[in-house]
């Protein structure tokens, strides 16, 4: 089916464009805008796949479970760990037959579905002329007293919801303990990523809740060095951005392909500068200098699926019992 | 005839975008409904937020209409002007330009610093109200200052000439217009407080400030349990349904100042107490609505080179829609100009819209898919949702013509249409 249409594809190239087999990827919103990895991505997978590679862009799995069986999706790029078993669980995607050794992670990747195509660690970034970095999560809760962090709610925020598991994990019985302790500490809590980073840049905080990779951003764009993730020494809660294929798609080779490409130099390379993240498939010499010379946590805090499933009412419940007080 | 026939497809439309959807999502799922603890904090508090915030922005409006209404001065209009450029602001714009003045490291915030005073938290049911009343004030202002500029001219040239004084004059001239407009826009503020989420939970400080909306959304996005958003969004618009219904029976009666010749006043009995006493107002207010704009305006202009040519296509995009979907709005709202159409308009802003889109969706999907439609499904949705702003600025007047030509209309050669 795919090679007809590939040789129609080619032999009409030239005369009517829009021939081309049409690859729909539903993607988030950030990913898909002009400063997100999508454009660059589009126009890198086109140059080989003949074909017409569409971004739909807006909330990824409510629309999925809406859409059923009749989803225009071929692919879906963006989801992410915390989610996974609501999506597997949905039975709408193929398995993506990529070799999952290509990958380099902190952590041994054996899911069949769900494809990572990039990475970073959870951590707190500070404006480093108002503090000092702390160590650990204690040193975190003993900063001076007007020195004020700013977190995301684990209720509407993916990266909140990491933070709460990530303490949870670490500090177990005590977690409840811990956000008690924490509390003073934190300025307010957002709805999502943007908004705790604009109150961050915008000097209302020293620290916010964000990735070890986000200083990047303001190294490589604005020059600054004054921005510093924290490294704890406990170890970080790793943050996978996935794609997976769906089962429905009807244009499968082209959606293999895509998927192919994912784990390729091509897209890996587009991935720092525009998602200001870590590739999945590169070796550390390939990365920019900018993101090799960013200071990296010693271990991997990781939670399955099922592991995160098990603990996740309960950590949000302490967390807002804490928080609520 | 035709009048009712067009008020029963305005309220038909509305029906279809904005209680279809709600209800074909609660019949869609289990119907297997739990309330939580947490549910229930968030209810209290968005019950709490929502009626303080509707409450101040209107005791808060009134002296701001009236001192606009009796004092001219440069740069009046633009003042008015101003008043709306809140409400069209991204909320985290407008609070980040809130924070700039009020801020853990705000303006306010630095002088109680340099002079020795500890720091101010804006964080907490302080904060939201704050916010709350930033977006709203002006809107009431607006909503008062209409109805004060329809008030003929008469009635004050009657009460100066009867030497009427502060209570009274109050209660003749000024309670009637309060008694017309406060419950409208009470409503409205409630209504859109209820539904606000970032806001409160960036300004409140924590999971303490958390709405209804936020659960919805929670379930919708990460638990993929469209019912029980369903079903939060149910019990949000009942809430919008009762303080609407309630606000109008013990509040709202239609108002007739007979109108009048318009004569200019030339000669206004105001006391010199009353002239520092409305210039106070104005400047203090003023300064709270316009300064947290100004940070925002500085900000934007420092990095107006960041923007890339493509902005315009956006741009024109909303402006497209923005004129059509105002255009659609004003003509719905002409099927809804009495105290229930007001009701039943204000209920479209009470359900969320990621509601109304899934809900659409299932709706219309043996159809057609709505996300390969998204600018008719973007244009229904916004004119239906401007519905609770056209029929308030335009039911007064409305009320007006009725009450002056309803009889003349039914005379032998005048039809409604």
């Amino acid at each position: 089916m795919f090679k007809l249409t590939f040789a129609a594809g080619l032999l009409s190239a030239g005369i009517v464009m829009a021939q081309n087999p049409i690859l729909t990827v539903y993607a988030p919103d950030y990913f898909t805008s002009e400063w997100g990895p999508g454009p660059s991505i589009e126009a890198k997978f086109e140059e080989t796949c003949n074909c017409d590679l569409v971004f739909s862009a807006g909330e990824l799995l409510p629309r999925l479970v809406l859409e059923g069986q009749n989803t225009k999706a071929d692919v879906v790029i963006g989801l992410n760990t915390d989610i996974t078993k609501k999506a597997r669980e949905l039975g709408i995607f193929s398995p993506h037959n990529q070799d999952n050794s290509r990958l380099n992670l902190p952590v041994e990747w054996d899911d069949e579905i769900f494809l990572p195509f990039d990475w970073s660690y959870v951590s707190f970034v500070f404006d480093t002329t108002k503090t000092d970095l702390p160590n650990n999560f204690e040193e975190l809760a003993s900063l001076p007293e007007n020195i004020k962090i700013v977190i995301q709610d684990p209720r509407s925020s993916i990266s909140g919801l990491a933070l709460v598991l990530w303490i949870k994990q670490i500090y177990g019985d005590n977690a409840a303990a811990y956000w008690q302790k924490l509390a003073p500490k934190i300025l307010t809590v957002t709805k999502g990523w943007s908004e705790a980073y604009g109150l961050f840049t915008d000097g209302e905080a020293a620290g916010v809740l964000s990735f070890t990779t986000s200083p990047a951003y303001h190294i490589a764009v604005e020059e600054d060095n004054t921005k510093q993730a924290a490294i704890f020494k406990e170890g970080h809660y790793p943050f996978f951005e996935l794609a997976a294929k769906v089962k429905s798609s009807e244009n499968d080779a082209l959606s293999s392909m895509f998927m192919k490409f994912i784990l390729s130099d091509e897209f890996q390379d587009l991935i720092p500068m525009t998602n200001w993240s870590y590739p999945s498939a590169q070796a550390v010499e390939k990365w920019p200098s900018v993101f090799s010379d960013l200071p990296m946590p010693q271990s991997a805090v990781y939670l399955s699926e099922n592991a995160a499933s098990k603990i996740t009412k309960q950590a949000i419940e302490e967390w807002r019992n804490a928080l609520s007080q | 005839m035709a009048k009712r026939t067009f008020s029963i497809i305005s309220n038909c439309i509305l029906l279809f975008v904005v209680f279809g959807p709600l209800f074909v999502l609660i019949f869609h799922a289990d119907q297997n409904f739990t309330f939580t603890a947490a549910d229930k904090a968030a209810l209290e508090f968005t019950l709490l937020q929502a009626a303080l915030s509707s409450l101040l922005s209107v005791v808060l409006a009134w002296p701001l209409a009236l001192a606009l209404s009796r004092r001219q001065f440069k740069g009046r209009h633009l003042l008015i002007v101003a008043l709306s450029v809140p409400f069209i602001l991204p909320v985290i714009v407008a609070v980040l330009g809130l924070l700039s003045i009020f801020g853990h490291s705000g303006i306010l915030n630095s002088l109680l610093q340099f002079f020795g005073f500890p720091i101010l938290s804006v964080y907490g049911l302080a904060g939201v109200l704050l916010a709350h009343i930033f977006f709203n004030i002006p809107l009431a202002t607006r909503a008062f200052l209409l109805a004060l500029e329809r008030r003929p001219t008469e009635l004050e040239r009657v009460a100066d000439g009867l030497n009427l004084v502060s209570l009274t004059r109050f209660w003749i001239l000024d309670w009637p217009i309060i008694r017309f407009v406060a419950p409208q826009i009470f409503s409205l503020i409630f209504v859109l407080c209820l539904t606000s989420f970032a806001v409160v939970l960036t300004l409140g400080g924590g999971p303490k400030a958390t709405t209804l909306e936020l659960a919805i959304y929670q379930s919708f996005r990460f638990e993929l349990d469209f019912g029980r958003a369903a079903f939060l969004a149910f019990i949000q618009l009942c809430i919008a349904a009762f303080t609407c219904t309630l606000s109008i029976l013990i509040f709202d009666l239609p108002t007739n100042f007979n109108s009048g010749f318009d004569r200019p006043l030339h000669k206004r009995y105001l006391s010199v107490w009353s002239f520092f006493w409305d210039f106070g107002v104005i400047i203090l207010l003023g300064l709270f609505l316009t300064v947290p704009l100004i940070s925002v305006l500085i900000k934007g202009i420092q990095n107006f080179y960041l923007l890339e040519n493509t902005i315009w296509i956006p741009i024109i995009n909303s402006i497209v829609l923005a004129l059509c979907s105002a255009l659609i709005s004003t003509i719905l709202a002409m099927g809804f100009m009495n105290r229930w159409g007001e009701v039943v308009g204000t209920l479209s802003i009470a359900v969320s819209p990621i509601i109304i889109g899934a809900g659409l969706f299932l709706m219309v999907r043996n159809i057609t898919n709505p996300f390969e439609i998204t600018f008719w499904v973007t244009l229904t949705v916004n004119s239906v949702m401007g519905l609770p702003f056209s029929i308030r600025i335009m039911r007064p007047a409305s009320n007006e013509i009725i009450s002056n030509f309803r009889r003349l209309s039914h005379g032998p050669t005048v039809w409604a249409w």
